[in-house]
């Protein structure tokens, strides 16, 4: 019989940072946002000035966002930007852009945002010392407003978990990500939103989805998802193999798409999924979500932190310095060996389950235990290594 | 009944009773009754045969499946108890399965 206390992995209320529309974030980042790859070395610099400053460090949000890009790259690469900006990890954000006009669409788009803002135009600076005062500067005076802003009390509730794995191995199948499931059957029933995504590893797949999936629509959503992946690799001429599964998988032991994807969705434990997002949509209500990404974790990640996810969960076989830099990201392991050669970069150590001293209930608890030490501010190694990339798919043709 | 059970993930059996047998044999893990491979979860290469008995044919790594009885050329490779590949060749019992013999 199972207590209240035993059901309840996490505690109702933890120690957040209280944001608009009910959010809450679990860290309070000053970011420098690029929001065009031509001012990324703009935020560099203005970010490693800030840190020499003041001796804290400004979060960079850059990936190589493009100019030019036409109809659903151009909107999705300005959504996910704007959605970065929003999120309730960042307390306060410098939002660079290259010129005038651009820097006058996110001036307007981002006036109603609820946190300090102040966007710059790298093209009216006249001259790159003078772009990375001026970026400086805006980064000295928003951090001066959000520093010492304190915790407060937040419902757990309001947590976002983003699912991923990387370097997948047989350890994974058995270890890390069936623990992640007993986390997330849990989290769930505590009123979360949980988000797993890279479609390619749902192929072969299918018949869990529509086992676990609340609705048949919900289940059809996901397999269209899913097929049409399935359609673009074979269709294609391309030969997957050593790309998904990738060489350090196939390495690891696993030899099909197939073998990998029944590893990866023991990450949902028994949890139903409640819908089936596109790339970057909120998920409205609490529940176990699919998002359509296509693989490279980087990229799913961004997808699901873009979501509104403040945690990543991220199970590893192999080392993977995979990550995202503003969704502190978990790394989560039960390989003795990758434990012993790259324990410095990885947060929880699950081999006890491989050496049978550790079930995997015990092993979820862990899971939950570091959760709450790092929504509560307890930095990962990702952060301490300041891994992590921001990565928006292209759909269209390049040119 | 959950549906779901129909879908034996690896938690369902995994129960480790091993310590006791560690110098008898190779750790290894069938997930699903149906299964023709089993996985490798120790990294004591040396060892010629599994706990269970099974002579391994070579020595086979961490994380790596071995046959568990034979598999011929064209049938499937079942573990978790769902076709994860085709055998390209004839697989012995005991023997390594993977990318240079199944696909």
């Amino acid at each position: 019989m199972s207590t209240t206390a035993d059901r309840q992995l996490l505690p109702p209320m933890f120690q957040g940072y209280a944001r608009s529309r009910d959010r809450v974030g679990v860290r309070n980042y000053l970011a420098i946002v690029s929001t065009v790859a031509l001012s990324n070395r703009i935020a560099d610099l203005a970010s490693q000035r800030y840190e020499l400053e003041v001796s804290e460090s400004a979060l960079q949000v850059r990936g190589d966002f493009q100019r030019g890009l036409q109809h659903r790259d151009a909107f999705l690469q300005d959504q996910v930007t704007a959605q970065l900006i929003d999120h309730p990890n960042i307390g306060a954000a410098v939002v660079l852009c290259h010129d005038r006009r651009a820097a006058q669409a996110w001036q307007s788009r981002l006036a109603s945002i609820g946190k300090p803002i102040e966007v710059l135009a790298v093209m009216d600076s006249n001259g790159v010392q003078r772009a990375i005062d001026l970026a400086t500067s805006a980064l000295l005076r928003l951090g001066e407003q959000i520093r010492g802003q304190a915790r407060v009390s937040c419902p757990t509730s309001a947590l976002t978990f983003a699912l991923e794995c990387g370097g997948s191995d047989a350890s994974s199948a058995v270890c890390s990500n069936p623990a992640i499931g007993r986390f997330v059957d849990r989290a769930v029933v505590q009123g979360t939103r949980v988000i797993v995504s890279e479609t390619a590893e749902f192929i072969g797949g299918e018949d869990v989805v529509r086992a676990q999936s609340e609705t048949p629509e919900v289940a059809e959503a996901i397999i269209d998802c899913i097929s049409a992946t399935e359609e673009r690799m074979s269709g294609d001429g391309d030969n997957y193999r050593g790309v998904n599964p990738t060489a350090e998988n196939i390495e690891g032991g696993l030899t099909t798409l197939v073998e990998k994807t029944m590893g990866a969705v023991c990450k949902i434990g028994n949890s139903r999924f409640a819908g089936c997002l596109t790339f970057g949509q909120e998920p409205l209500k609490p529940g176990l979500y699919f998002m359509d990404t296509p693989f490279f974790s980087p990229c799913s990640i961004t997808g699901m932190v873009a979501a509104g996810a403040q945690v990543t969960l991220f199970s590893m076989g192999v080392f993977n310095p995979s990550g995202n830099p503003l969704a502190p990201t978990i790394k989560i392991c039960g390989n003795p060996q990758t434990l012993e050669n790259w324990g410095d970069g990885i947060d929880v150590n699950l081999s006890g389950v491989l050496a049978g001293a550790m079930n995997l209930d015990d092993a979820g608890r862990v899971v939950a235990k570091a959760v709450l030490q790092v929504v509560e501010g307890e930095r990962t190694k990702t952060e301490m290594w300041g891994e992590g990339q921001f990565i928006v798919p292209r759909m269209l043709a390049a040119f | 009944m959950d549906p779901s059970s129909a879908f034996l993930k690896p938690f369902f059996l995994f129960s480790f009773t091993h310590d006791c047998f560690i110098d008898m044999g190779r750790i290894s893990l069938t997930v699903h009754p149906d299964d023709n491979v089993a996985t490798l979860l120790d990294f004591q290469l040396e060892l010629t045969t599994t706990q269970d008995g099974l002579a391994l044919v070579s020595p086979i790594p961490f994380g790596h499946k071995v046959a568990r009885c034979a598999i011929e050329q064209g049938s499937v490779v079942i573990k978790y108890g769902v076709a994860i590949g085709t055998a390209t060749q004839h697989i012995p019992a005991g023997a390594h399965v993977h990318v240079h013999n199944c696909r």
